[in-house]
């Protein structure tokens, strides 16, 4: 029997809520190269991934500042340390914008640790966080959108969590012992005794079995939290502060399965036999508005469309985070964002390209108040082709191939990004460990273009009008596709823009639709579409692109599968299936780099980019660490944010 | 007011009607490897009578291709010449300068990719224009159909279409459209015009409905009646007619109205679908860089001032011009 003994961390292992979401898939992101405002993420967030995510590859070492808790940290790109080469123009244009001469991107203060600084610590100061949208509620296993995790991440606490680098990990606040049998298929976990709520009431191995039954439970409506949890086969109380948890299968996986967001039971079951969906009724709604919960910040006060009010919990029995107060303001529009900042209304906000490149400079009223985060960040911008045959253009590898030659995503980059995002290579970014180095970029290069066009079959005709035809069963068909855009994406109509001219000139027409994201969301659920262009969030886990690129996840599209475009390569089923049952880290890498490979090779996707992360912080604030994933939702994000005392703002 | 407000919209009108000839990537006429070729002149028959512009100009090669760059093939030591248009720029051609402040080459600047602002307010003016005849056009026509039988028939028809008019006019115009075009996996300009029209023509209908009521027992109404016409005829020849002139001033309201809704909605991303512009598409990307590209709000956010402003006060005049009892006084 393998034993863990609960790590002792610097900040207490808080179980972020938005863990919990052991969704086992990417998370749909409207397009640009902006991560701008997420639409709702219907599906979760995918939190699975081997224990060794991220460390140690020798060919891309990742460039995330701290490495774990209490790590030393060092910002990511020493860029920072040569302010004099700043450029002081006051309108920069795109292309003329280096991040790497900005002095205010990336300042050591920003990612300095606390534990340098024990004893000028300012204990009791207030944070003032941005929401870009009103919650729905705050009850943790019905959180569905990010503003929605954000909030609950300070109010909850669970078992198990994961870092910066996205290892799983337990969270010894509650967690006194972990132990997993010999073939992987049982955890036993023994909770801390004296735990409460914060209204004093104990928190139990019961609650956690409570919260295993209601997210199973049909009639409660939480997609984001069942993913991953019905891949166990049960939770059980063994005694009061002993739970077992029970998987289906023995996988190097399925420890993300175990992720789901803990829920008062003494609270919710008064009223689960009137209102079984913990949702309805007056006193379902009056405590998920006013919730109860067991991390480091206790709920005072939610003015609707205006802010949340959160304290710090005196009993916490973990490390308390060094901010008295947490409110969110809720501002849903970047530009106010931005200069609520500047009037030090808020403390950080996720800034768009522009705003980062253009509106932040040295000149800027910016410049007084706040410094800039940039780091890299593992989500993918993609146009998404649909193979299944229902089209008679993207079956072929050659027209895919040719489209990606068409699509000048340097100019994009420059243009619209600002040089803020990083090219993609394929589906794993490049300081992964999944990611191939062997992955040559396929070039923007329209003649190139032209030629595997010809090849195809699609031929230009100069007697008639110049656009691209190909004879099928004796009838000429014009190559005319319409590329599906989300009405939330930031910059996608100008991409569309670039693209479209660019496909015109080799004899291609493309039409663009703007959708709103529920209906492009239903629409390329049922693979009604030619083209689309959207986002990946990252899992993880490599284990999470199942269910973008497995064959079977076209026919589960719309339940579990993502697999939109009708990839089918037996080769990648076979490696997938593969990589999910292998424990060891080298065969595994060896297994996703070869999907990868191929997966580029076919171009099922026309790769755009990674977004980088792009926040700005206020320039009292320091402590901060970045994930692949953002800023927030992992261990310890906020709880381990600080003020100096000289520089006490509250 | 009411002259000022006809010229500034048949200026709008005119610009709408040639802004093919007005802003143009391709030459108005040219001489290309020997022969004369009026690319501009050509979009802008098709544009208008699509039927008229095949016929005059059936193949003119290579202009008929989609992929012939004419600025990059043209060879002045050949003899090629070129006059181009007014704007020498598509709405649709990106550019690497973009949201380059206005100037010599571009009078108001570019937008995000490089696009010239005003070949997109020349060619928004179109969409705009466009939207508010068509859509207007459909309730007008709407109106007029309910309004006359209601008005004509009165008793149980009459009480039907009111009833109607009245469940009509309780939608919340512009969610409803917002809902329709939402949920709609093709939308485009032509759906919202007609959303437009089906939804907009209560106003019409009732001032038809009132005017009929009125007119129906008018002695040459009567009179029509006494000599046996059938009522279709006495609706056509003898009341339409009449009752026809005090609905212009709806129109022109209409009209106004219509094009605000327009630019509302592509202001909202869900009207007139990019790349094609439109005034409030214009204007949602200038409000998306107010911060660093101020010219590119005052542009749209005047035209359409300007143009609502216009088709009121023309409506206004018309009121005033068919009302009898300020004509009295």
């Amino acid at each position: 029997m393998r034993r863990y003994p609960a790590r002792a961390l610097r900040f207490g292992s808080t179980l972020r809520s938005f863990a919990a979401l052991a969704a086992l898939v990417c998370l749909p992101l409207a397009a640009g190269c902006d991560s701008g405002k997420d639409a709702p993420e219907s599906a979760g967030v995918a939190a699975r991934t081997s224990e060794d995510a991220g460390t140690g590859d020798a060919t891309s070492p990742p460039t995330i500042p701290a490495s774990g808790a209490g790590a030393e940290s060092a910002a990511p790109k020493p860029a920072s340390s040569t302010p004099e080469a700043s450029t002081t123009a006051a309108a920069i244009l795109p292309g003329a914008y280096d991040p790497a001469k900005d002095p205010l991107v990336n300042r050591r203060s920003t990612y300095e640790t606390a534990s340098a600084a024990a004893g000028q610590i300012a204990e009791d100061e207030t944070l003032y966080r941005v929401l870009d949208g009103n919650p729905r509620n705050m009850n943790a296993i019905l959180a569905s959108s990010t503003y929605e995790f954000n909030v609950n991440d300070a109010l909850y606490d669970g078992i198990f969590t994961f870092d910066a680098e996205m290892r799983w990990r337990l969270n010894d606040v509650t967690v006194e012992s972990f132990e997993e049998s010999p073939d992987h298929l049982t955890y036993r976990v023994k909770l801390r005794s004296g735990l409460v709520w914060h209204d004093g009431q104990p928190f139990t191995a019961h609650d956690v079995v409570f919260s295993y039954q209601s997210v199973m439970d049909d009639r409660v409506k939480c997609p984001a939290q069942r993913t991953g949890t019905e891949e166990l086969a049960d939770v059980v109380a063994i005694d009061d502060l002993t739970v077992e948890y029970r998987h289906k299968q023995a996988l190097p996986t399925s420890c993300w399965n175990a992720l789901f967001s803990i829920i008062p039971k003494h609270i919710y079951e008064k009223d689960k036999a009137q209102n079984p969906d913990l949702e309805s009724g007056e006193y379902n709604n009056r405590m998920n508005r006013a919730p109860i919960g067991n991390g480091p910040y206790k709920f005072v006060r939610w003015v609707e469309n205006d802010k949340i009010e959160m304290v710090r919990w005196d009993e916490y029995p973990g490390p308390k985070p060094h901010f008295k107060r947490m409110i969110f303001r809720i501002v849903p529009d970047p530009n106010i964002m931005l200069l609520s900042f500047n009037k030090q209304d808020v403390d950080e906000f996720r800034m768009t390209s522009k705003q980062f490149a253009t509106q932040t400079g040295p000149g800027d009223d910016f410049a007084k108040v706040g410094y800039k985060i940039r780091a890299p960040q593992y989500d993918l911008v993609y146009i998404c082709w649909n193979m299944d045959g229902s089209n008679p253009f993207f079956g072929d590898v050659r027209v895919r191939r040719a489209m990606t030659h068409a699509c000048d995503i340097p100019r994009m980059i420059k243009q619209l990004c600002y040089d803020l995002v990083l090219p993609s290579h394929g589906i794993y970014h490049r300081d992964s460990w999944m990611f191939n180095p062997e992955i040559k970029l396929i070039p923007y290069d329209l003649a190139a273009a032209e030629k595997l066009l010809d090849e195809a079959g699609w031929i230009q005709d100069a007697e008639r009008d110049g656009w691209r035809h190909k004879v099928i069963d004796g009838q000429p068909v014009k190559f005319e596709f319409t590329l599906l855009i989300p009405q939330a994406s930031t910059t996608g109509k100008e991409m569309a823009a670039i693209f479209q001219e660019d496909l015109k000139s080799i004899g291609v027409d493309m039409r663009t639709t703007i959708m709103e994201w529920a209906t492009f969301q239903e629409r390329i659920r049922k693979h009604e579409f030619q083209a689309q262009t959207a986002a990946w969030g990252t899992g993880v886990d490599p284990d999470t692109t199942w269910n973008v690129w497995h064959s079977s996840s076209y026919e589960k599209s719309g339940e579990t599968g993502r697999n939109y475009g009708g990839y089918r390569n037996a080769r990648v089923d076979e490696l997938f299936l593969q990589g999910r049952h292998e424990f060891d880290h080298k065969k595994r890498q060896a297994i996703y780099r070869e999907i990868a490979k191929i997966i580029y090779d076919e171009q099922p996707y026309v790769f755009m980019w990674h977004r980088d992360i792009l926040w700005a912080v206020h320039k009292r604030i320091r402590g901060v660490t970045t994930s692949p994933r953002g800023v927030f939702n992992f261990y310890p994000s906020f709880a381990a944010w600080w003020v100096h005392m000289d520089e006490k703002k509250y | 007011m009411g002259i000022t407000g006809l010229a500034v919209t048949l200026i709008f009108i005119s610009i709408g009607l040639l802004a093919p000839a007005l802003a143009n990537e391709n030459p108005l006429v040219c001489k290309y490897d020997g022969k004369i070729y009026a690319p501009a002149i050509k979009d802008l028959l098709h544009a208008n009578l699509p039927y008229v512009g095949k016929m005059l100009f059936p193949h003119s090669a290579p202009f008929h291709l989609v992929t012939f760059n004419f600025k990059k093939r043209m060879n002045s030591e050949r003899g090629d010449w070129v006059l181009w248009t007014p704007v020498p720029h598509g709405e649709l051609k990106t550019s690497e300068h973009n949201l380059a402040a206005p100037s010599r080459s571009h009078w108001l600047g570019t937008d995000e990719v490089g696009r010239d602002v005003l070949a997109r307010m020349i060619h928004g003016a179109r969409v705009s224009m466009m939207v508010g005849f068509i859509s207007v056009g459909i309730s007008t026509t709407i109106g007029l159909l309910l309004g006359a039988l209601a008005g004509y028939f009165a008793g149980w028809v009459d009480i039907l279409i009111s009833r109607l008019i009245e469940v009509v006019m309780c939608f919340p115009v512009f969610f409803l459209i917002l809902t329709i075009l939402a949920i709609d996996p093709r939308p485009s300009i032509w759906k919202v015009m007609i959303v437009i029209g089906i939804t907009t023509w209560t106003g019409a209908a009732r001032y038809v409905r009132g005017e009929f009521i009125r007119l129906r027992d008018s002695e040459y109404s009567i009179a029509a009646r006494a000599l046996g016409a059938r009522p279709l005829r006495i609706i056509l020849r003898h009341l339409l007619p009449n009752a026809l002139a005090p609905l212009f001033v709806t129109v022109t309201f209409g009209i106004a109205a219509a094009i605000l809704l327009e630019s509302a909605l592509s202001y909202l991303g869900v009207g007139v679908q990019p790349p094609q512009p439109s005034w409030g598409n214009i204007l949602q990307s200038g409000f998306a860089n107010m911060m660093t590209a101020t010219h590119m709000i005052y542009p749209p956010a005047i035209a359409i001032f300007l143009g609502v402003l216009s088709y009121n006060l023309v409506g206004d005049a018309l009121r005033d011009a068919v009302d009898p009892r300020l004509a009295r006084t």
